[in-house]
């Protein structure tokens, strides 16, 4: 809960004030001079986890002036201004932040709300949806050209493609792939299972998979006969809710689940969410790491 | 008596749910009297005088006020020469006794001291005068039935000189003694003041002492009008009701 | 004659004193809503910026944020708030009960099995559509309540007409959301919470009619909804037409709920609430309750936007979250009190 005053803005040069006289004016004017040119893209508002990430991740983050509620990661950003769910923004709120750049994933809105921004004068970049392992590199150089980090991001976008190059190396040379399933619990009744169309289901795909809950879209719920049905190798579930699921012992009690190769094998594994499934700079890294983990199953 | 200012009905024959309830009865009531229906349940009384209202529609035939056809009729001014108190009124929502008097205004043009003086008169003519500013709903029956009689009696209040009617049914139900005499007493004093007034009783002998006229009705047929002595005929009733009936030396009906 | 007038308690001029009342509150609860908001701006600003509008000066500074965006939500705040409380009013005194309120003629069943269908089936059409299928929804659904339950005389057909049509709306609403996506689910949620957020000069203009023109006639029904508080036949006896009276009613409460729920979602406890409180001051007398419901459903919203504005900025609560704060405790303490079913002063 934060108000904004805009006495708030001009606080970035009273570090300097410290220095000794003379120097202390000369190095004045410098600051002044750097912050002036830097002030080419002062205050931004990321609205998506994944474009947070991004920014982060390439060192812009000093210009961070707020994020929506789904930018969970780093730890740094939950302690910035919170405009709420990114499909549901209030167009005062972003203003109140006073922005200069609203850097926006495809997802924000409401359209309304989107239009008076514009209207109010701001700019808007909105980033396409990323799908795959090249959306993300050139969601990450245009995130480092609009904050005037092209150096950075096209060092992060070499190093994210290389991840991606060796882990669809690695998977070429898989014997064979595991059939998967990635679910939601929803607390009591059927949980529900990642079918065509998620996150969930390319994600997997760049691991190695093969989602065997191909038969729905998007996430629904599945029926304890029909879980065992999908036959999966490997059953995936986020790490953040791990506890509440009650970890490898809550699942494997789950109705359905210790029918399935998976449950009869253990073979429940927990994966950072936000990394895997926000396609953002360590989508790479995850899914590595997953390969990595079922690389060596005997088909 | 000025019978062009009559209420009749004509051979009228209504039937509701698939029953016939009235068959051709026909039945003029003139203003300055106080015309009583008797006749065991099921009779027909109270459809008898929710068509003479207008309330219920008949199947065949007509009633006319003045001559003309109650369809022909527009509402209002219908309103403004009939009123009805009916057997029971359920109102649960917090008026006041002189807003529920007011309402019986409301076919007449807004006029906000004339109403009020009406409402007033209403009251006392109702001899509820004393429940003034009180809660309707926090009244006891018999002094919410005072209430209702002051409304309807607020809704004709001009038209005694040019032929107002009231109708009551049933209005001495879950009264207590006194105020079943009271509500017939007032009933006299309206038809005494130039209305004409048509009661549907149970009493029969609340029918013979107060009424000018009575209308004997069963299965749904007109059997007798006229004076009371004449058309409460001891054995005539005896055959409606099934039970053997006299009439006793003071005048008044009783079971043998 | 005189003396007779003198000793009758007057309670209209009490009343007009509260609807005055009323009209001050309603003024006021404006002016702060203007001033309050994400970003500080003080009320002199506010001021200063209606008067450069209305002047025809240069706009300056935040004069746009006021403008733009608080003064648009501040007329939505007031024709939907009226709205939902008239409409309530008026569905108490049609169905004679104090517990009724416009959802019972299906209109907001229908408007959500609108507002429902376009979300998930319309794809990323926006906002337009939602709000065009919630309209149409909720005068369909209207309608064939009406028509189911006319067929014999009285509400209490409209009544069970109402149930049937409320239940098929909700189970398609709940197929449309077995069959939604993650995002879709999201939209769906927040919609069913209701937000003003979506204000804009142009949705004012478009809604505006909608709303007003009920909001004018509903009044002049306000002496035969007292009439028909005695039942339908004591209605027609006093000269009225309750038969002709019913789906005027039942229309115009359709046009101005549904467009309201059109527009910001659904909006709970306004209908209920505001029309329970105000017969409490103006007794249940329509040419009272009907005004005063309108204003008392205004001040309500605009009092309730401006908290959804500013207690999590810069984020926003829905304000369905907020009425439901406010007419969840207000109808355990009338419960307490025992005054349900009583339209008491």
């Amino acid at each position: 809960m934060k108000r904004v005053d805009r006495a708030e803005l001009p606080l970035r040069l009273s570090p300097l004030k410290r220095l000794p006289h003379k120097a202390g004016l000369l190095v004045a004017l410098l600051g002044l001079g750097i912050s002036l040119s830097a002030s080419a893209a002062t205050r931004i508002v990321s609205l998506g986890g994944d474009v947070t990430e991004t920014i982060y991740a390439i060192h812009a983050q000093d210009e961070l002036a707020a994020v929506d509620s789904t930018s969970t990661w780093p730890e740094a950003a939950r302690k910035l201004p919170d405009v709420g769910y990114v499909r549901q923004l209030s167009a005062e709120g972003v203003l109140a932040l006073r922005p200069d750049l609203i850097l926006a994933t495809h997802d924000a809105g409401p359209a309304t709300v989107m239009t008076q921004l514009r209207d109010a004068g701001v700019r808007i970049e909105t980033l396409p949806a990323s799908r795959s392992a090249a959306d993300i590199e050139s969601k990450i150089r245009t995130i480092g050209r609009l904050t005037g980090h092209d150096k950075e991001a096209a060092e992060l976008a070499s190093e994210v493609a290389r991840q991606f190059a060796s882990l669809a190396t690695a998977v070429a040379a898989m014997p064979s792939h595991p059939r998967t399933v990635f679910l939601m619990s929803t607390g009591q009744g059927s949980p529900m299972a990642a079918g065509r169309e998620t996150a969930a289901d390319r994600a997997i795909a760049l691991a190695g998979g093969l989602n065997a809950a191909t038969g729905i879209d998007g996430y629904k719920a599945v029926s304890p006969e029909s879980l065992a049905a999908m036959k999966p190798d490997v059953v995936l579930l986020m790490k953040e809710r791990e506890d509440a699921v009650g970890g490898i012992a809550g699942v494997l009690g789950m109705p359905g689940i210790a029918d399935t190769p998976a449950g009869k094998a253990k073979r429940i594994y927990f994966v950072e969410g936000q990394a895997l499934l926000g396609f953002g700079p360590r989508t790479a890294a995850a899914a590595s790491d997953l390969q990595q983990r079922w690389a060596h199953l005997a088909p | 008596m000025n019978h062009d200012a009559a209420l009749s009905a004509r051979a009228l024959r209504v039937s509701r749910g698939g029953r016939l309830i009235l068959r051709d009865v026909s039945l003029t009531a003139v203003p300055g009297q106080l015309l009583v229906l008797v006749g065991p349940n099921g009779a027909g009384k109270s459809t008898l005088l929710s068509t003479m209202a207008g309330l219920l529609e008949a199947d065949v035939g007509q009633v006319t006020l003045d001559g003309r056809p109650l369809a022909a009729w527009p509402h209002r001014e219908l309103a403004r020469r009939r009123a009805m108190l009916s057997q029971r009124v359920d109102l649960a929502f917090g008026f006041s006794v002189e807003e529920v008097v007011g309402l019986g205004r409301s076919p007449h043009a807004p006029d906000v001291m004339r109403d009020d003086r009406i409402v007033d008169a209403a009251l006392r003519a109702a001899h509820a005068w004393g429940l003034r500013g009180r809660r309707y709903t926090a009244l006891s029956g018999g002094e919410k039935q005072r209430v209702q009689l002051a409304r309807v009696l607020a809704q004709i209040w001009e038209a005694a000189s040019t032929g107002g009617w009231l109708l009551l049914d049933e209005p001495e139900a879950g009264l207590d003694i006194a105020h079943q005499h009271f509500i017939l007493r007032r009933a006299r004093a309206c038809a005494a003041a130039g209305f004409g007034v048509i009661a549907v009783l149970h009493d029969l002998n609340l029918a013979a002492r107060y009424a000018d006229r009575v209308a004997v009705l069963a299965d749904g047929a007109l059997l007798r009008h006229g004076e009371p002595t004449e058309a409460l005929d001891p054995s005539l009733l005896s055959a409606i009701y099934g039970i053997p009936l006299v009439r006793r030396a003071g005048g008044a009906i009783d079971a043998l | 004659m005189n003396a007779v007038t003198a000793v009758l308690p007057r309670p209209h001029s009490r009343r007009r004193a509260a609807l005055a009342a009323l009209v001050t509150l309603l003024v006021a609860s404006a002016l702060w809503s203007l001033s309050r908001g994400a970003i500080d701006i003080p009320a002199t600003e506010v001021v200063a910026a209606m008067g450069r509008w209305f002047g025809g000066a240069a706009a300056r500074g935040d004069d746009n944020v006021v403008l733009m965006l608080r003064v648009p939500r501040l007329l939505l705040a007031m024709l939907v708030g009226a709205a939902l409380a008239s409409g309530g009013a008026t569905m108490q005194g049609l169905f004679r009960n104090p517990l009724a309120d416009p959802g019972l003629i299906g209109v907001s069943a229908g408007a959500a099995l609108g507002a429902v269908a376009a979300i998930v089936l319309g794809g990323s059409s926006g906002s337009w559509l939602v709000a065009v299928l919630a309209f149409a929804g909720g005068l369909g659904a209207t309608s064939l309540v009406y028509a189911l339950g006319r067929r014999h005389a009285g509400v209490a057909n409209l009544l069970l007409a109402g149930v049937a049509v409320n239940a098929i709306a909700m189970a398609g609403v709940g197929l449309l959301t077995y069959m939604a996506s993650e995002n879709q689910l999201r939209d769906l949620t927040f919609w069913s919470l209701g937000s003003l957020g979506g204000a804009t000069w142009k949705s004012i203009a478009t809604i505006a009619p909608w709303i007003l023109l009920p909001l004018a006639c509903l009044p002049r029904a306000a002496q035969a909804l007292n009439a028909l508080l005695l039942g339908e036949g004591e209605a027609t006896l006093l000269g009225f037409r309750p038969e002709r009276l019913q789906p005027l009613l039942v229309g115009l409460v359709a046009l101005a709920v549904g467009a309201s729920v059109a527009f910001s979602g659904v909006i709970g406890f306004v209908g209920l609430v505001v029309p329970h409180l105000l017969r409490m001051i103006f007794g249940p007398d329509h040419r009272f309750l009907l005004p005063g419901s309108a204003l008392g459903g205004a001040i309500l919203l605009v009092a309730a936007d401006a908290l959804a504005r500013t207690v999590v900025a810069p984020g926003e609560l829905p304000i369905g979250v907020l009425t439901a704060l406010v007419g969840g405790p207000f109808f355990l303490w009338q419960l307490l009190r025992r005054r349900i079913g009583e339209g008491v002063r």
